[in-house]
């Protein structure tokens, strides 16, 4: 909760409940663990929301389906703006929510590459990233079959990234089928390239990305020196006013009194 | 027939009902559980349900996750589970239900699993995740290795899903009491009797009640309706607070004793 401060100090605001996990490794699958307790519990009077194309089916084909509308929406636009399809299509996948809703409407057109942005953390060494596709192998996880970060006996790794959305040790299964088929390439962004490339972006663009979207943006900047006149579409998932703490804590520079040296 | 089936066929001749004991393996240490068994089959437990440690026991409360971590720490490994079966197998017949999540049994392969298990002494497994939409090629797999699949019917399963469960298990049918995850209540829930009535239809397989069990009085009462019960929760709350004490074995024996007993009382 320290690292969401922000959001659970919204949450409240508009007037939600947020209890802390106290179980486990304390993380985001621990947290997915006791809200599955309580609803399988309250299961007559609640219901269960998880915020990503995870969990068992058919949760991941309806998140899926609620967020291809991006992915359909970017195909009729850049049809009528630019006259073409895009030549590569890149989003962060944590669970994949926004990764699968972009790349859907594009499946079937085999000339655009799907390119999927896995966090790489502080580094390979097992509990240091969320890259589930390089340092992972199929495992089931809170009901999906899908590619787990997981030790020799099974059990599930500990995970990090920067990005509290990717911090995650399963990846949404249709990935795992899209990974496996080839029709999409998946690839990770260690912390310091998302943070690099979400000031990179701030500054230029004037948008602040949200940490995960800005792995998706590392990957672009990583790719652009090979690809003059081609279009690549970033999934802009999400805004970055909810990582200002950690944008601020890891930027410390910009945050002195004096301060408007520009970095 | 397995040893689960002929449990059940000896409890049903003598007109008994039957104890089935859970204990995380390897809590509070591998070398440990074998003595907490015999200890259980002393004290009159019929069977007794081997819980594989996980690392996210979604199904489970706060006593058994607590005691899944210790079992973790303590180096517990799906091997280590089948090698204290062994050891318990060495000395016992009493029968062995491997209760896991799923994952560490991909992880292991089914296949090996299935001989391995059944070479250590486990009677059958009971795969907590495992949906019976996705079970159909995991049950043939343990089923050829002549082990018993045990699947669960919920008070929110519908009439179909409870067919499904039938379908898939052998030796009994775990009938889970309330909706909820593992650990001890206060009252036993009013759910119980429509479930075990509906599964009745179903199948006649013996039923066993689980989930939120743990008072000798409310063992009773599941058995004037069910083949047996369930208790797992109250004998690992004894293993986390007794477990650097001598007397541990002794305590477990007495409340399963003290179980046993309530369920033995013929009503009058």
């Amino acid at each position: 909760m320290r690292r969401q401060r922000l959001n659970v100090f919204r949450m409240r605001l508009l007037g939600a409940k947020v209890i802390g996990v106290k179980t486990g490794s304390r993380t985001l699958k621990d947290a997915i663990s006791e809200a599955m307790r309580d609803w399988v519990t309250n299961v007559a009077t609640t219901h269960y929301l998880l915020g990503s194309a995870l969990g068992a089916h058919p949760y991941p084909l309806m998140v899926r389906d609620f967020h291809r509308v991006i992915g359909e929406e970017t195909r009729r636009q850049l049809q009528a703006g630019e006259g073409r399809l895009p030549d590569a299509v890149i989003a962060c996948v944590g669970g994949g929510s926004n990764a699968i809703g972009i790349f859907h409407p594009f499946l079937a057109d085999s000339a655009v590459r799907l390119v999927g942005v896995e966090a790489g953390g502080r580094g390979p060494a097992p509990g240091d990233h969320a890259a589930r596709f390089s340092g992972g192998s199929p495992g089931v996880l809170h009901g999906a079959h899908s590619y787990l970060l997981q030790n020799g006996d099974g059990q599930v790794s500990l995970t990090h990234s920067v990005s509290a959305g990717l911090d995650y040790a399963l990846v949404g299964p249709e990935h795992s089928w899209l990974h496996d088929q080839r029709r999409a390439e998946y690839v990770s962004c260690n912390d310091e390239d998302a943070l690099s490339a979400a000031r990179q972006l701030s500054r230029t663009e004037g948008i602040i990305p949200a940490l995960e979207s800005a792995h998706a943006v590392a990957e672009a900047i990583r790719r652009a020196p090979g690809a003059a006149g081609q279009v690549f579409v970033v999934n802009l998932s999400g805004r970055g006013d909810k990582d200002v703490d950690i944008y601020r804590e890891n930027f410390p520079e910009l945050d002195r009194p004096e301060g408007d040296a520009l970095g | 027939m397995t040893r689960i089936g002929n449990l059940f066929a000896r409890l049903a001749s003598r007109g008994e009902k039957g104890l089935i004991a859970y204990i995380t393996a390897g809590d509070p240490h591998p070398d440990r559980t074998p003595s907490l068994v015999a200890a259980l089959e002393r004290g009159g437990a019929d069977l007794v349900e081997l819980g594989a440690p996980f690392s996210d026991p979604i199904a489970d409360g706060p006593v058994i996750q607590a005691a899944s971590d210790r079992a973790l720490r303590a180096g517990t490994t799906l091997a280590k589970v089948l090698d204290i079966a062994r050891r318990i197998r060495a000395g016992s017949e009493i029968p062995l239900l491997l209760f896991s999540y799923l994952n560490p049994l991909l992880r292991y392969g089914f296949e090996a699993l299935a001989r391995d298990a059944a070479a250590a002494g486990i009677d059958g497994c009971l795969l907590t995740d495992l949906s019976v939409e996705e079970a159909d090629e995991s049950v043939t797999v343990l089923r050829r290795a002549g082990l018993d699949t045990v699947f669960l019917g919920a008070p929110t399963s519908t009439p179909q899903r409870l067919a499904k469960v039938a379908q898939f298990s052998s030796g009994f049918v775990y009938v889970v009491s309330r909706a909820g995850v593992t650990g001890e209540r206060e009252s036993l829930s009013s759910a119980v009797a429509p479930l075990v009535e509906a599964m009745r239809g179903v199948t006649s397989l013996p039923l066993a009640v689980g989930f939120g069990i743990s008072r000798p009085e409310h063992a009773a009462e599941v058995v004037r309706m069910a083949d047996a019960v369930v208790v797992g929760s109250a004998f690992v709350r004894i293993v986390e607070s007794a477990a650097g004490a001598a007397s541990l074995e002794t305590q477990l024996e007495g409340f399963a004793r003290e179980l046993k007993h309530a369920i033995s009382r013929k009503e009058t």
